[in-house]
């Protein structure tokens, strides 16, 4: 998942248009269809049954936002179409800064105690 | 016997199907919209069948068809609504950002080359009169295949869109139609504004006579036995949706849009429509675009009839751009 927030001087965009990723409505209807008809068939694991839409990309998903919503981790597609939207820009990742000056347990231990014989 | 003139058409010009030929889960919910056609075109739906005359049957003739496969079409001609013409262009090229809390901005861009199917939606046609519900048909799996926009002097924008579906007619007879028609905002000529040149701000509209727009899908079917005889899948055609643009202005060779044809400029196109500033508004702005211009006569009037060629580019993503101002909250709902 990707970190992206909005770019405040423009207008919430509500409404994102991407290409599908193989997890959307068309794939989850298709999964729906399998699962009942397995059930009919009376196939014991109907339910774990997933389907993943062959035409990856084939073509548009909405991705709708909550205009009171800054922030947003989404998946590499969506974060994608909403940079190139030009409303929203990726949050790089935070790294926590450690101190530079190592514990003094360590110090010590990476001195020599005694000189070599 | 209902008239011809009873047609309608239910829409849901906000809603998208989920799935291809998969319809609407709710056509009452769904359906809610109409818009009012300039034409009396009735949805047509394409048989092919398969007989036996390239056989040896012992006759002179075929003695058997059989369905072999279906497809349709429909087509409508309109005076342009901001809030109808609109619905037509998002489902054609399907990339769309709504921004804003009303009016909303929708920025249209174009296809992007890795999207194979359009966006489909559904419908519901019929001569709404009293007895007349056998003639409710519902039809899904609909694609647009070419939108046009034009418009002369200060007349109304007229759009022309025609769509395929996927063949099959399913009857609707308890559907009610909607009792109004879907409210929109008309578009005049009198509201457009011009600019074409290399800077874009080279405004041409006080000398602008005609002009059209005109998106084509070129949608293909592809050869599948996916949907029995129906149409299992709508693509877009090989380098497809592409853009065409043609407008006149009254002017002569001397005038500089002539020389950016001989000098082979690369101008801005952009074409406002504005009936209310930053509230309803449609506009296409093409970055990159040649020109071809020919000195024609209408009358005692010489004109140059310009062809606008709009080149792909990266500002635009596409060789252009709508953004459309309205006040609806959001297009391609899955209903």
């Amino acid at each position: 998942m990707i970190k992206i927030r909005r770019v405040e001087e423009k207008e919430p965009a509500t409404c994102i248009s991407y290409p599908c990723d193989g997890e959307c409505s068309m794939s989850r209807a298709l999964t729906e269809k399998a699962r009942a008809d397995a059930k009919k068939l009376g196939e014991p694991d109907a339910e774990t049954i997933t389907i993943q839409c062959p035409q990856i990309g084939s073509h548009y998903e909405q991705w709708r936002t909550d205009p009171a919503t800054k922030e947003f981790s989404v998946s590499a597609v969506i974060a994608r179409a909403a940079v190139d939207s030009g409303h929203f820009v990726e949050v790089a990742e935070q790294q926590v800064k450690l101190k530079s000056r190592q514990p003094q347990s360590q110090e010590e231990d990476a001195k020599p105690t005694r000189p070599l014989a | 016997m209902p008239t011809a003139r009873s047609l309608r058409l239910a829409l849901g010009l906000t809603k998208k199907e989920t799935t291809f030929g998969g319809g609407y889960t709710t056509d009452a919910t769904a359906l809610t919209d109409m818009i009012k056609a300039q034409d009396i075109d009735f949805a047509k739906v394409e048989t092919t069948y398969r007989d036996d005359l390239d056989e040896l049957n012992s006759y002179g003739g075929p003695t058997e068809f059989e369905v072999e496969k279906k497809a349709g079409t429909l087509s409508r001609k309109f005076r342009v609504r901001l809030e109808w013409f609109a619905a037509f262009l998002v489902w054609l090229l399907g990339r769309l950002t709504t921004s804003g809390s009303g009016p909303y901005t929708h920025t249209l861009k174009w296809t992007q080359i890795c999207t194979l199917n359009p966006v489909s939606f559904a419908m519901i046609e019929g001569q709404d009169c009293a007895g007349a519900t056998g003639t409710y048909f519902g039809y899904k799996g609909c694609v647009v295949d070419q939108a046009s926009l034009e418009r002369t002097g200060q007349g109304a924008l007229v759009g022309t869109v025609t769509a395929k579906h996927d063949g099959s007619e399913t009857a609707k007879a308890s559907f009610v139609m909607p009792t109004a028609y879907t409210a929109g905002n008309a578009l005049l000529g009198s509201m457009d504004t011009l600019k074409c040149g290399p800077l874009g701000t080279e405004n041409l509209t006080s000398i602008l006579r005609t002009w059209k727009i005109t998106i084509n899908a070129g949608i293909v079917e592809p050869d599948s036995s996916a949907a029995g005889i129906y149409v299992g899948e709508y693509q877009y055609g090989d380098g497809k949706p592409d853009l065409q643009i043609t407008f006149s202005i009254k002017a002569d060779k001397s005038h500089a849009v002539y020389g950016y044809y001989q000098n082979n400029t690369t101008v801005i196109f952009d074409l406002l429509t504005e009936k209310t500033a930053a509230a309803l508004s449609q506009k296409l702005h093409c970055t990159a675009c040649k020109i071809k211009a020919e000195e024609v006569r209408q009358g005692s009037e010489t004109r140059l009839n310009v062809t606008v060629m709009p080149m792909w580019n990266a500002t635009d993503d596409g060789p252009g751009v709508w953004t459309i101002i309205n006040g609806i909250a959001s297009y391609l709902n899955a209903a």
